[in-house]
Formats: structure tokens, sequence, C-alpha cells
């Protein structure tokens, strides 16, 4: 039981970066290598938040979405869209990202000091003890947060006008800008649901357990994995492939030894892109031509 | 039904199906060793995707296409060319940054310097390198664009880049070609050059099956025609049989 | 002058990087994001082998440069019936699995601690120690990785991968084994990759799991952007110009962990720079996202 806890805890980063990925690479049509330092950058401002500002737990995670949603339009607007405009390719958004994560963690280097700091809650040092499992006050916080925000970004996506958009430009960008929807100003919500999710999970993780201008390079290749695992396609997909990841990478933990965590993903990927490349709930990615 | 080694390229009840659109349905289809076959019929008959099963670059979702007696259902598309069967694309793809000599030498067969080790070590590289540049000289001058060899494709006009990929297709060595719209957007002198040359290559053997919209040219030059609809054959037969029958031209129509 | 020498030595090995790099990325239009895991590959393999079983320099080269290959096909065969996001992804795992194992697998890698007192190189049982016979080694193993890249973007065989880049679908439709040759690229490419790492560990004769992280594949694919994809003076130049560079803001006198995240920030501008403004970069034929 103990381990399904913390399988669900190191998954919900997965899924609230694996989300945003799939959403930027959906609508925006790249991957966004860049998209763990908006992780990265939501666990420092709920840093700055606590250390400096005095703020609670739930006023730093304000202040890291926010801040995060703030980082992510301005990447899209003054990065991306340019060369999105003038010339598609994903692969050369691409490199633009991994410059861009390059930029900002070193940034934060410089700012912030290389080494791990934690901050100090009390939320997150109050053990509860749940069905026979020890789980901290802010970890259950962040699950329950997690949940909501996973329920939300469904019912956004299929009930409200601007899921209905979304999903439009995602599956025929052309098409959508035919009919209306302002493909732009989509990719640019987009961006900004993205990034606060991220920022929204490495708020949790700063609380949690610390952060290092580093931490957001892993979950984000995690979050790739789930992201593929469950299927690039569809929009639920990714929970499923988070939880598997995270639940595989406990008992890989356990069996093997903790360094075989990293491993065990790239295992599941390998076997993922043999075996059924679509993910588990994905149509067909393999090349097609005209 | 036919002398069984008569028959080159068979294709027995292709079903493909995309998002629940039906492509192929139970497609079934015999082609003789030479002449010039014509497949006709409306957008989204299925044309395009026939070929690209046939060529190896999409897996139909049941049914056997057979070349020779050999399937090549799961072929990948470039032992298909190695087999002999080669295309041209709707959206003539070349390599617009090399010259046009370069883009037909890239098309011809068995290429020692495509093997890691003979890449490496150069050894008789360069003997086949003028051999090809030779052959691939050869293939411009019979499609007329010999004057043309050193520029880059790119710089092409349309019309002759239509030209390009036909000798490109040619330089294959293919004994069976599938052209898709060979005619279509060039101007109607260029045209009647290019069925010219289609009726050179039935003549010496070749077995070319072209997907085409201008009836006229179909007329002309073809030994049979196939109309196909909703991913059927319905109708195969000699040009005058085919076209004049009226139903057949209300689907084309309608 | 030793100083000089020792800068050298590294534009040496850094050449090879790029120039492998190129062959994939710059001529075959395969981005990998994990030179640098292939790079500490053959690094670690060669200093075990040198190390704990005692083999000769020649062998625990070759091993070095045979594992990569052998673990490349663990990333292309799966991925290279796919989109070609996907081989990127999975490369970006590899990157990070192999710096974990690296990191963690602290039986056999030392983890954090890495592998000290590596043997300087010995051929056929002449020793080099001093920099002059280092460096004629690494520049004649640079002279050998370009040559072997010279080969293969020429010829039938680079007009073969050049056709991969610009038109796959038509490589195809002339005949051309476009996942076989994607295979062999990909496999020359980190074995090469293999054998700069190997000359690293036994001129530095300590290695450490920090030289062969994300960021240093970053710097390696900006080296090749800088200088030009695709081309053969590209790689040389890019590599000449990131190499030194940094030797020159040493002497600003910066602390050192200051300069490190300085530096990176320069290379990822660079980077962003060149691929919003100029992606062919100095002398390239080949722009990525075109």
């Amino acid at each position: 039981m103990q381990y399904l806890v913390n399988a669900l805890v190191a998954g919900l980063s997965y899924v609230l970066v694996g989300i945003g990925l799939g959403l930027v690479l959906r609508v925006c049509g790249f991957l966004h290598m860049a998209h763990g330092i908006l992780y990265t950058v939501g666990a420092y401002a709920a840093y700055v938040g606590v250390r400096f500002a005095g703020l609670s737990g739930v006023g730093s995670v304000i202040l890291a979405v926010a801040a995060t949603g703030l980082l992510g339009i301005v990447l899209q607007r003054f990065v991306y869209q340019g060369l999105q405009r003038v010339r598609g390719s994903g692969l050369g958004l691409l490199l633009v990202s991994l410059a861009v994560y390059v930029v900002c963690q070193n940034l934060l280097s410089l700012f912030f000091g290389d080494e791990t700091k934690i901050v100090d809650m009390e939320d997150s040092i109050r053990v509860r003890t749940i069905v026979g499992a020890r789980i901290t006050t802010l970890q259950l916080g962040a699950l329950s947060v997690t949940c909501v925000l996973c329920a939300g970004w469904l019912i956004l996506l299929t009930y409200s006008a601007l899921g209905r958009q979304i999903r439009a430009v995602a599956s025929d960008r052309e098409l959508a800008g035919i009919c209306g929807v302002p493909a732009e100003r989509i990719a640019l919500c987009s961006a900004g649901l993205a990034a606060m999710l991220a920022g929204a999970g490495g708020c949790f993780v700063a609380l949690d357990t610390g952060l290092s201008p580093t931490m957001g390079m892993r979950v984000m290749m995690m979050g790739l994995v789930a992201l593929v695992v469950g299927g690039v396609d569809g929009w639920a997909g990714v929970m499923v492939g988070a939880i598997a990841l995270a639940l595989g990478q406990q008992g890989a933990s356990v069996l093997l030894g903790s360094q075989w965590q990293d491993a065990f993903a790239f295992v599941l990927l390998l076997v993922c892109l043999l075996v059924r490349p679509q993910g588990v709930f994905g149509r067909s990615v393999r090349k097609v031509t005209v | 039904m036919g002398i069984s080694h008569s028959r080159t390229l068979r294709c027995e009840k292709l079903n493909k199906c995309f998002d629940g659109v039906t492509a192929l349905q139970a497609f079934t289809l015999a082609l003789p060793r030479c002449g010039i076959v014509a497949i006709i019929g409306p957008n989204g008959a299925g044309k395009t995707t026939l070929l690209n099963v046939v060529t190896g670059f999409l897996r139909p979702d049941s049914g056997l296409c057979l070349l020779d007696d050999r399937d090549i259902t799961r072929a990948p598309p470039h032992r298909i060319v190695r087999m002999g069967l080669a295309r041209t694309f709707q959206d003539l793809r070349l390599i617009r940054l090399i010259s046009v000599l370069e883009n037909v030498m890239l098309a011809r067969p068995n290429q020692r310097g495509d093997k890691l080790w003979a890449a490496l070590t150069r050894t008789g590289v360069r003997n086949e390198e003028r051999r090809n540049q030779q052959n691939a000289m050869r293939l411009l001058d019979f499609v007329g664009l010999a004057g043309k060899a050193e520029e880059p494709a790119g710089e092409l006009s349309y019309g002759e880049q239509k030209l390009l990929t036909l000798a490109c297709c040619l330089a294959t060595e293919a004994r069976i070609l599938l052209l898709d719209e060979p005619i279509a957007g060039v101007h109607p002198e260029l045209a009647r050059q290019i069925l010219g040359l289609l009726e050179n290559l039935r003549d010496s053997g070749k077995l070319i099956v072209f997907i085409e919209h201008d009836l006229a040219a179909v007329r002309e030059i073809a030994d049979r025609v196939i109309v196909m609809d909703e991913g059927r054959i319905i109708a195969d037969g000699s040009p005058s049989d085919v076209l004049n029958r009226p139903e057949i031209m209300e689907a084309y129509v309608a | 002058m030793e100083y000089v020498g020792h800068v050298l030595v590294f534009v040496a090995i850094y050449v090879i990087l790029a120039v492998s790099l190129d062959l994939l990325a710059g001529h075959t239009g395969m981005l990998s994001v994990a030179p640098a895991a292939f790079y500490g590959l053959g690094a670690y393999t060669s200093a075990l082998l040198t190390v704990e079983a005692g083999a000769s320099f020649l062998v625990a080269l070759l091993a070095g440069m045979i594992v990569a290959g052998v673990l490349s096909l663990a990333v292309s065969l799966p991925s290279l019936r796919l989109v070609d996001e996907y081989f990127v992804i999975a490369t970006f795992a590899l990157q990070i699995v192999l710096f974990s194992l690296f990191n963690n697998w602290v039986s056999l890698t030392g983890g954090p601690m890495g592998i000290p007192g590596i043997p300087p190189p010995a051929i056929f049982g002449i020793r080099v120690t001093s920099r002059a016979g280092f460096l004629v080694m690494a520049s004649l193993c640079a002279g050998l990785a370009y040559t072997v890249v010279w080969r293969l973007s020429t010829g039938p065989f680079g007009r073969a991968l050049h056709a991969i880049r610009e038109d796959e679908v038509f490589a195809k439709a002339a005949g051309k084994d476009t996942v076989r040759l994607k295979i062999t690229a990909f496999a020359i490419s980190v074995a090469l990759a293999a054998m700069a790492g190997s000359l690293y560990a036994h001129y530095i004769s300590y290695i450490d799991p920090s030289s062969f992280t994300v960021m240093e594949s970053i710097l390696i694919i900006s080296m090749v952007i800088l200088g030009g994809a695709g081309s053969l003076w590209g790689p040389l130049i890019g590599a000449i110009a990131l190499v030194t560079l940094p030797e020159a803001l040493r002497f600003l006198g910066l602390p050192s962990s200051v300069a490190a995240n300085l530096r990176q920030v320069v290379y990822g501008a660079l980077l962003l720079l060149v691929m919003l403004l100029r992606p062919r970069g100095l002398v390239g034929k080949y722009a990525f996202g075109q």
C-alpha cells in the first residue's frame, strides 16, 4: 500500500507535466523540450513565496501557477511563435526549446545556486496514516489538487468553448483556421495552461521534498514517456501512462534497486514503441505518405 | 481467366479503411505483362490508396498483392522497387537541392556505393558512378532533359519536374511503372510528349499503369481502362467499351 | 604552451564529437539529444576495462565503440519506423537513463565520485604520457573520424543520406533501404562519439557523470548548428569556436561555479540566436526546421 502511495505522489508530477507536453505538441505542433523548466520555475516561485513572502501552501501554489503561466505565454509569444509562422517544422522548434531550457536552467543556477534547497513547511512534516500507508498532509493535498486539475482539464476540454477550440486546432490547424478558430490565440492559451499545470507540479514537489535547478529535466522525460505510453492522440491517456510508469518504477526500485528506476522508464518506452507505438489509447503513428 | 505466367501484378481482395472511411473494398485486379492501363475514377475513389498499397507505402487491412506470384503485401517499398515495380507521386517528390542528374543517379539500382564498406574504402565506386552517370544521361536524353542535367532540380519548371520524376522512375530499371497523374497540370504540348514517351516505353516491353483525369489522353493511349469508385472496380475493359457507357460517365461526374 | 596544448586536445576531442553528430543530424537529418551519453558510454567502458580488467588501451577503445554501436540499436530499431519525433524522444530518454546509471550505479561506476586513476594510453607497449604525444594521438583520431564522415557524406552513400534528409519517401521510392541506412548512420555516429569518450578518459585520467549530461549533448548540438550542419567545415569550425571561446572567458576571472553557468547561458543563447536568425549556421548547407 505504501508503494501505491509513493507511486501516486511521484506520478502526479509526471501527469501534470505530461498533459502539458501533449497539449503543446498537439496544438503548437512541436515537442516542447523546455517544458521541464516550467516545472522548475514553479518550484522556485513557491520557494521564493514561502521563504521571502511568508506565503502559505495555497498561496505559494497560486504564485507558482501565475508565474509559470506567464512564462509559458511569454515563451510561446516571443520565442516560438515567430519561428512557427516562418517555417513550420517541429524539429527546428524542438532545438529552439532545447536552447531555451539551457539558458533558463543556468539562469536559475546563477540566481539561486546549484544546491538543493528545502522548504520548511509544517504540512510537509505532519504525517498521517491512511489505509496502512504513511502520507503527509501536503502530499495528500497535492494529490487531491492534482485529481481536481485532471478532472477539470478533461471537463474543460469536453464541454467548454475553449476546449472545443483546442480540440479543433489540435486535430487540424488549417481547417480550424478556416472555420474561424483563432489558432494563434489558442496556441497561446494552450501554452499558458500547459505551463500552469507544470508549475503546479513543481510547486508541490518543492514544498514536499525540495528543489534544485536540474529537477525539471528528469520529470520532463517521465512526462514524455507517460504521454507516449498513454497515447499522444488521446487526452486522458497520459494519466494512465503516468500511473503505469510510476507504479512500474516503484516495482523496479523495490525488486532491482533504486538506480534502475529511470532505466525502467526507458525500457517501458522501448517496449511501447516496439509493440504498440500509438500508446494504449492512440491511433497509428507509423510513417504514412500521401 | 488466363494463363498465370502472363500475369505480372495481381491484387486479391484488398481492403483498406481509414478512420471509418473505406478506401479499398475487396479490390481484385490482374494486370498483364506489358501495355498501358489507365485507372480513372472520381476523387476519393481509392486510386492513390491503391497505388500506395501496391508499392508498399501502406499496409492493407487484409488481402494480397502479388508480383510474379511472389507476395509483396507486406514488403517494404525499396524491396518492391528492386523487384521491378516503381512509381511516381502526385505531388512531385524530388530532391530539390541537388542537380537533375544526381536525382536520376540516386534512383539507379544496386549501387555498391550504398554499402558501408564500399563507401568507406571506395573500392569500385568510382567506376560504378561513371557507369551510373552515363546511364542517367541516357535517360535524361530520352525524356528530353539532357540540357538541364547540372541544374538544381528545384529550379526546373513544373512540366520539366514531371519529366524528371519519370526519368527517376525509369532509372530504377523497373518493368512496371505506376504513375500518379503524369500529365496533370502540364501544357498540352508537353502532355503530348509525355504520352509519346509512355507509348515508347510500352513498345519496349514495359507495363505502364497510370492514374489520370484527362479522358482524352486515356482514350488516346490506353489499351485498357479500369474505373474505380468507392474503393472497388466498377468497369474494366478497352477505352471504347468503358468510356462510352453512360452509367460510367455518370458515376464519374457525380 | 602547455595550456595551448591542453586546449588543442579538447578541440580534437570535440571535433570528433561534432563531426560524428553532424553525420547523423546534418547529413541524415536525424536529431539526437544523446551524443554526450555515448561519449560517456565510451569513456566509462574504456575506463572500467583498463582499470578493473587490466585491458589494453586499444582493446578498451574498440570495446567502447562496439558497446555504443550495439546500444544504438536499442534506440534505432524501435523508433525508426515511426515519425521523426519518436527518434528524438528515444535518444532523449537514453541520455537521461545513461546519465542516471552513471550517477546511481555506484558499485559499477563509482556514482558521483566517478572513476579515478585511469591509466594513460599505451599503444603496442609505448605509453603516451606527454601532452604533445597525446595531442598527436588525439589529432590522428580526429583525422580518422573526419575521414569516415567525409567518405560517408559524399559519393553514393552521401547522396542516399541526403535524400533521406530531404525526402525520405522519395528515397524509398528510388529503391533505398532507408531504415538500414539510418541505423548505420546512427551506429557509426555513436561509435565515433564513444571513441572521443575513450580519449577523454585516458587523457584526464578521471571521469565522473557530470561531464556527460544533457547540457553536454546540447553543447555538441550547438557546435554543429553554429558551424553549420551538413557541411564538412561546419562542425569543425563550431567545435573550435565553442572550445576556445570559454577559454577566453577564463581570463575574466570569474569564480568557477559562476563561470560554468555563465558559459552555458552563452551556449544556449548562441544556439537560440542561430536557430532564430540563421539556422544554416556559419557555413552549413542544411537548416533544421525547414
